[in-house]
This record gives structure tokens, sequence and C-alpha cells, in this order.
């Protein structure tokens, strides 16, 4: 035996050997929890910690009266843990009557082997209220905003549409979008191991800031009016593509505004991109005979002719520079000067343009802004043609653009320069926006009307000579198929060939009939343009395409806006 | 039949560090899991005294005297366990007896101890040859079978058993060293034939932590980490470890119960559980060496070295310096075989030191008796 001596020197290291490993042990323990604490701290958040996206809800698109015309609504998704439902079958039972989902379905669902099952996707505001109201454990709900159009293709070409992530895409959904748009919040969840959320006393919430709603001009029952008289002159005519639009002469606000075809924002996938252009502002035409009035009013405001002057039309041909002019409706001895726009003679108009020279006739014109953009708040406007008077040809060019050719308008520069006649002489900017309120129902912004751009024309001038004239054109003249029984209207109608392809040569088949008017002519309440192009079935006057139409949208209008017919005046009196 | 206890030998400073252990234990395993495991392992901790107590009674010489039956005894029921033995996670390791479950292979531990030291109570200085093969036998033949049910963990803590009653039995440096040489020379075989896929990927996860994505390598080394990398100087706080009570960690309440003690209570109480046990280890170090019986000498080492070990490798896989082989921490896991071996284990421990005054020549009188 060796001595205890040796023995106790042999367990000695043993023990040694295990208080080093232990020192060591500690030293590694130091390293990680005093030297890599920083690092390791931030890995932990990282999984715990979730920053989850509290999204903000899109404004609303509203009309002048209140009526939503595109709203976001909160769709909910219900899903659920089955290891934490405790009582399948009553939970089965509610959400099977909330949902209207199949009770024994679902209990098939909720006992699955599984920590999430969706129970139903994408469900209704009052639904998803009503199963919160439940709280019923191990049922959970996510959502999200969704934008709906409830009154589908009404508006569509002025509302235009977002998409999936609810960004504005076209129309106010696009020139509005940073106002409509919300601020999303955010909410910072901690989440187990098993992904389930933990809700701690410092979660911390940033509550969304929702977006601004916007109040338009447009009036949705004059919307709905305007849409359904273009649809059913679209339907008898056939034509390419056609728009209307009524407007508040007295304010420039935009009424209703239409074209044809038109699309379903809440289906934009399923429609060609044609169809979803806003024709009011993208496209221009040649305005044909509409551009008399507002020649014949600089003629008059320039004192150059009075309307009972008399011309002579050479009954119907007469040739300037080798070019030989017709008028359409038949031939015309001596005609007024008001005459000449009540039958629309284009001889009595080139002579009146003549007569007016270059520099007048530019000077004037360019007051109505024409081939420049009106400024209306809705994306992708267009100018025009209008060309400066250096490249005017001498005579050639003020006889071409007295009867509204060699100048080119979108629909709404149009009706803007033709507002000018029944509100008296002011030109005004066009407006589609009312108003800005914010979530908390408070005005942010307001966008008053009318504004003013500038005077073009004597108050007389407006309402004493243009008027009556443009009476006439209603009573007697080419737009009698706008007469109405009801309301005194002024118009003019409009017939332009359109330029066919490169030559630049006018078309005898393509044509551009077209019709505006404002009611009741003493006191103008709304003024409306229906423009259709390419009209098929035999017919392109603008009187027989285009004023029917808008001889209906004017008394429907009228009568929604409680203006009292005539009928019911004079059996007063 | 026994000697009498001498109670004044009774250790109160390891039963003081016993009962702080204890206490730190119970209070993790609660944070780390539920009431419901709180219970259980108070029950546990119940039972541990009991038969802590009960075997102060019988004097140590009885288990020298009957080692080699126990051995066999255990060796037979490991056998038996690879027939018939229920499968729990995908290993055989457990008995099911009415309600209760029996791992053979945790007793196997303390069995070897017992039956190496009554092998080499008495050698010379230096052994034999002979002597060394039969020791490496006694150790191999329950290790191979303990490895296959797979519990790699428990087959592995058997050779620093071996190795620390080897030498403390007075092998020659030498030959020390050669074992320890070609244990590290067949390793690679081992790896070869012994392993199971799992158990290669853990330990791969261990070398290149970040080559691995398996789940059960990579994910636990990591979450360990993090929790005791969270957990600074001060801790979070008990019950307020996030790693811990989010459920990051896995086998919160068992074997990665110390990184839900460092996470909590922060580096300088970590340490304080560290000194805790290396005060336990140091303290069954001094037993050791006061022991003049070599059987009891040679027992406690053996014991001792088991415990270390089990800490050292069960604190070294949550700070992620040793593989992960599911080795408990004693005395705070949560688990009944584990806590009820450790008690065992102690008790031995004990009776060895309250015993140990007994001198040579009445030795031999009381194993003659048997």
């Amino acid at each position: 035996m060796l001595p205890l001596k040796k023995h106790r020197f042999w367990v000695n290291s043993i023990g040694v050997f295990f208080i080093a490993v232990f020192i060591f042990l500690a030293i590694r323990l130091a390293g990680i929890q005093i030297i890599d604490h920083d690092k390791y701290t931030k890995l932990a958040k990282a999984q715990q910690c979730k920053k989850i996206e509290l999204p903000a809800r899109r404004g609303s698109i509203l009309d002048r009266n209140g009526n939503t015309l595109a709203e976001s609504l909160q769709v909910g998704s219900i899903y659920a843990d089955p290891t934490e439902v405790e009582d399948i079958p009553h939970v089965a039972y509610h959400l099977s009557k909330i949902l209207k989902l199949n009770s024994s379905k679902l209990i098939k669902l909720l006992n699955k082997d599984k920590r999430f099952v969706w129970i139903k996707r994408k469900i209704g505001d009052e639904e998803l209220r009503a199963i919160a109201k439940l709280s019923l454990k191990g049922v959970y709900m996510s959502h999200e905003y969704h934008r709906f159009y409830p009154n589908q293709q009404l508006g569509s070409h002025i509302l235009g549409f977002t998409n999936i992530d609810e960004k504005g895409i076209e129309g106010i959904e696009l020139s509005f979008d940073d106002m409509l748009t919300g601020k999303s919040g955010y909410k910072l969840i901690f989440r187990d191991a098993l992904q389930r959320q933990i809700i701690t006393p410092d979660s911390k919430v940033q509550l969304p800031k929702h977006g601004n709603t916007v109040v338009l001009t447009i009036d949705a029952t004059i919307q709905h009016i305007v849409e359904e008289e273009l649809g059913i002159a679209c339907e008898k005519w056939m034509p390419s593509s056609a728009t209307a639009i009524a407007m508040d002469p007295m304010t420039g606000e935009v009424l209703g505004m239409a074209n044809y075809p038109t699309y379903n924002p809440n289906h934009f996938k399923k429609y060609h991109s044609n169809n979803r252009r806003n024709l009011a502002i993208t496209d221009c035409y040649e305005p044909g005979s509409l551009m008399k009035p507002i020649v014949l009013s600089g003629l008059l405001e320039e004192g150059i002719v009075r309307p009972d002057d008399v011309l002579f039309c050479n009954n119907g041909v007469y040739e300037i520079k080798g070019r030989t002019l017709h008028d359409t409706h038949g031939g015309y001895g001596n005609l007024t000067v008001a005459e000449i726009v009540s039958y629309s003679s284009n001889i009595g108009m080139a002579k009146l343009g003549l007569l007016m020279g270059i520099q007048k006739m530019y000077q004037y014109l360019k007051q109505f802004k024409f081939g420049e953009k009106t400024g209306i708040e809705l994306p992708g406007e267009i100018g025009g043609i209008f060309r400066p008077a250096k490249q005017w040809s001498d005579t050639y060019s003020l006889v071409s653009i007295s009867i509204g050719h060699e100048v080119a308008v979108t629909p709404l520069q149009f009706i803007t320069a033709f507002c000018t006649i029944p509100n008296g002489g002011v030109l005004l900017k066009p407006g589609i926006i009312r108003s800005m309120v914010s979530n908390d129902k408070k005005i942010k912004e307001e966008f008053p009307h009318p504004q003013l751009v500038r005077r073009v024309m004597n108050v007389n001038i407006a309402r004493n000579m243009m008027n009556p004239i443009l009476m006439k054109v209603v009573t007697e003249g080419t737009g009698k198929s706008a007469n109405l029984f009801e309301y005194d209207l002024a118009g003019k109608t409009g017939t332009s060939q359109k330029t066919s392809g490169e030559g630049k040569r006018y078309s005898h088949e393509k044509y551009v009939g077209s019709f505006i008017a404002y009611a009741p002519a003493e006191q103008p309440r709304i003024c409306v343009l229906v423009m259709i192009n390419e009209p098929q079935n035999g017919a392109y006057y603008g009187g027989t395409v285009a004023a029917p139409a808008v001889r209906e949208i004017i008394r429907r209008s009228l009568l929604y806006l409680g203006v009292e017919p005539l009928k019911f005046q004079m059996a007063m009196q | 039949m026994s000697s009498k206890v001498n109670l004044r030998n009774f250790d109160w400073l390891i039963f003081l560090i016993l009962c702080t252990i204890l206490t730190i234990g119970v209070f993790f395993v609660w944070s780390a899991s539920s009431e419901r495991f709180l219970f259980k392992q108070i029950i546990w901790v119940a039972m541990g005294f009991t038969l802590f107590f009960t075997l102060l009674y019988f004097d140590y010489l009885l288990f020298e005297h009957y080692a080699y039956i126990i051995y066999a005894s255990v060796l037979f029921l490991l056998i038996l366990l690879l027939g018939i033995g229920g499968s729990v996670k995908g290993s055989q390791r457990w008995f099911s007896i009415g309600s209760f479950s029996v791992q053979p292979s945790e007793f196997m531990k303390i069995t070897l101890v017992l039956t190496l030291a009554r092998f080499l109570r008495y050698k010379k200085y230096g052994l034999g040859l002979f002597d060394i093969g039969i020791s490496l036998l006694l150790a191999f033949i329950p290790m191979a079978l303990i490895m296959k049910q797979p519990d790699l963990g428990t087959a592995l803590i058997l050779v620093p058993i071996l190795f620390s009653i080897l030498y403390a039995a007075g092998i020659r440096r030498s030959y020390f060293l050669i074992l320890i040489g070609t244990g590290l020379a067949i390793s690679p075989l081992f790896w070869m034939f012994m392993l199971k896929s799992y158990q290669k990927l853990r330990i791969i996860g261990f070398l290149w932590p970040e080559k691995t994505t398996d789940w059960g390598a990579g994910y636990h080394r990591l979450q360990s980490l993090i929790a005791i990398g969270s957990g600074g100087l001060f801790g979070t706080g008990w019950g307020n470890g996030t790693q811990n009570q989010m459920k990051f960690l896995p086998e919160r309440h068992t074997d990665f119960i110390f990184a839900v003690i460092a996470e909590e209570w922060g580096f300088l109480r970590a340490c304080l559980v560290l000194l805790l046990y290396i005060a336990f280890v140091a303290c069954g170090i001094g037993i050791a060496r006061n022991t003049r019986d070599p059987y009891g000498r040679l027992v406690v080492i053996g014991l001792v070295t088991m415990f270390a070990t089990q800490i050292v490798v069960n604190v070294g896989m949550t700070l992620g310096v040793a593989p992960i082989v599911g080795v408990t921490l004693p005395f705070i896991s949560y688990g009944g075989s584990s806590m009820l071996t450790s008690f065992v284990a102690l008790s031995i421990i004990f009776n060895v030191k309250m015993r140990s005054k007994i001198d040579l020549a009445s030795r031999r009188l009381y194993e003659m008796r048997y």
C-alpha cells in the first residue's frame, strides 16, 4: 500500500482539474453575459418583438351632397388556433351562424391538430364586429382595408381607382392620392416561440392617421342622369366614343362628367385601358360650329357688328381663295348676324371672321385659354391645339377658326369657355373639388367656387345679345330637337368632320356631332355639353345625335334641382 | 448489521450547499414550467431525502459486498430494455412499471462506480494490464448498451468515471496517457459505427454552429446563448426572462435550466450557482482525501466525478462549449430519475464520510460477516 499522502495528491489533482474547468466555464459565462450582452439582447428582441403595421384607412370620396362615391372598408379575416379553442361546438355554432358556414365542417376544422386554420377570409365589417363582440377563445381576426365603389361605374372616370395596395392609379384617386392616403401606425407585439402574440404592458402602439375625405362638386344624381342619357344616345348612335359634361355655369363647378365607353372601378382589370380614359380631358376635337357663338361674341365685343346687321350668304356656296365653303343646312340668302349663328351658316361665319382680322381674333380667343389646360384637379389633362397667330395663314386660318377648325379643344375646355355666355362674360376656372375634410370631420381645405380667371366679354353682350341668339338656335335653328316644353334652352349645335389619318384631309364618313346648351336661359343653372364621336346609323349632325341627350339631361337635372318649369310659372301668373 | 453512524461526522456544509441548490432549483423549475411541475419536483425532492436518509442507515460496505451482483442485475436490465423497452422521444431509455418509469442507465452510473471501486480497491500502484483491461470491459459493456438506447449523454459520463477511478487507484501515468491517446484515436470509429445521425448532427452543430441548420443542434445552442446573453450582469428578474417565458428556450426546465438561471438572475447570481457547485465538488474531494478506506475513497472519487462531469457538461452545453447530449444539472433540473440518482449518489458519499474512521482491521471483520 502506498502512503496516504500519495493518494491525497491524486485525489487533490482530480479536484484541481475540475475546479479549473469550472473557472473556465465562469469565464465563458462572463464573456456571453457581459461582453456579448448587447449582441444577444438584440438577437432576443429581433425574434421576440415584431412591428405590426396598423393600416390607415384611405379617405372617402363624396359627392357635393355627402353621398359616398368611393370608400375604404375594413375587410376582416377570421382564423383560429384549434389548440386554444375549448368549447368547439359552442364556437362552431356561433361562427357558423354569423359567417353562414356549415357548422359540422367547422367542427371538423377546429378539431384539426394544427395551430392555425382560416375560418373565413375577407368578411364584412358587421360580421367582424359581431365576432369581436363574442370574444371567442382561440378565434382571432386580422384586418386590412379594401377600396369599394358602391355605385359601380358611376363617375368612374372622375374617381379613377386604386391598386391592390390602395394606391391611386387614375382620376381623383391619383391626383389626391397624398391627401386620401393616411399615415399607417404600428403596434409592437411580442411573440413567443410558437408565434403566439403576447400583450405586455410595454408593447407600444402608434395609432394610424386615417386619410382625408375629398368632397367633389359632382352631384351623384346629375352624374347618374348624365351617364344614363349618354348611354341612351350611345346605344342609338353606336359611336366610337362620347363625352358628356354638366357644369354649373355660374360657379364653374363640374356637376357631372361621363364618357363612353366606361368601366366599373371595382373590377377595373376586366376592362381595356381605352375604357378607363377620361376623354373629357384627355382627348381633343375640333369644335366645329360650336365655335361660332364664341367668335361672334368677339365681333360684338369689338363692336364690329351688331346682332341685327345683315350679311349675304351666297345661297350656300361661296369661294374664298380657291376654297369652296358650303352651308350644310341649306342655302341662305340674306341673314342677320344672329341668324348666321342660329342657322349655323358657315359662309356667314367665314365672312364675319374675315371682318375681325387675325390679331383681334387671336387675342380674343386666347382669353378663353384655348390651347391651355384648364387646371382642373384631374390627372392627364391636355391643352388642345390653338396655334399662335404667327403660324396662321392670311385669310384661310380666319375662315377655318371661325367655323371651328384649325383649333382643337377638350370637351371640358370648351364647356368652360362656353359658360362665359350664360354667366355674363367671365371665364371661370373649372373645378371638381369642393373641400377636403380631415378624419375628425374638420374642414382641412376649401376650394371656393367660382374662381375667376378673367372677364372676357361685357355682361350686356353675353346676356342681352348672345343669349337671345342661342335661344333662337333651339327654338328655330339647328337645335330644334333640344326644344323643351318645361324650360327655355339656349345652345349651339356642332358637327365637325374629322381629319382622317395622315393626309390631314377632312373625312366624309367620320364626324363629331355635338351640342351644348344651358338652361333656364334667363337664369342659367346648368350647362351641358354632349359630344358624340363618330356616330353611326346614318346620322351625324349634332342637332340629331347630341341635342336630345342634352335636352333630357337638362330637363331631368333641373327638375331634380327644383327649378320651376315654365308651364308652372305661367299657370301661377 | 451495520456499523453505527457517527452523527458527528454528518457533513453539514455539503448538506447546507445541497439545500441551497435544491431551493434555487425548485424555484427555477417553477419559473421555467408551471405549478404542476413545481409540485412534482417537490415530491421528487421529498422522495430523494427519504431515500437519502434510508440509505444512510445501511453501511456502504453492503454496496461493496454486493457490487458485482448489483452490476450484473443493472446490466441485465439494460439488455432487457433493448428488447422490450418503451419508446420515449425516439429513444428506449425507460421501463414502465405502473405509472413509474425507471431509467436503468441512471443507475448504471452509480453501479459502475461501486463495481470499479470494488475491483480496484486493493490493487497495487501501477495496475497490471489485466486489471486495466477488466476495468475497461466493466465500463465499455454498459456504455455500448446505453449508447444503443441511444443515450449519448449518460454513456459519455461513464468515461470520466472510469478514468478518474483508474487515476485515483494508481494507474501508471504512462498507461494513463496511452489510454487517453487510444481513446482519441478510436473516436472516429466510434463516430462511424456507434452514433445515430441526429447525434452526429448535434456534434457538428457544436463544432461548427454556423454551418448547420439542424433544428436540434444550431437552434438549441443559439437560443440558449441568447437567453444567457440577454441576462447581462444582473438578469431580468425571476420569472421575467423573455427567452424562458416566451418559450424560445428549448428543454427549459430540464437540460437547459442553467440558461434560465443565467437569464433571469444575471451573471453575478449565476456565478453564485457555479460557486455552490464548486464548493459541492470541493467538499466531495475533501471527503475522498480524508477517507482511509481505499474502497470508500474510490467510490467517493467516482461519484464526485459523476457529479462534476454532469455539471460541467450541462453548463458547458448551455454556454455552447459542449455538445448538446442531454445531461441534466444535478439537483436542479426537473426529473425524477435524475433527482433520485443524485440523492442516492450523495447518500453514498455521506455514508463513506460518516463511516470512514473505521480502520482496516475492523473492516476485515465486517467483510467476513457478509
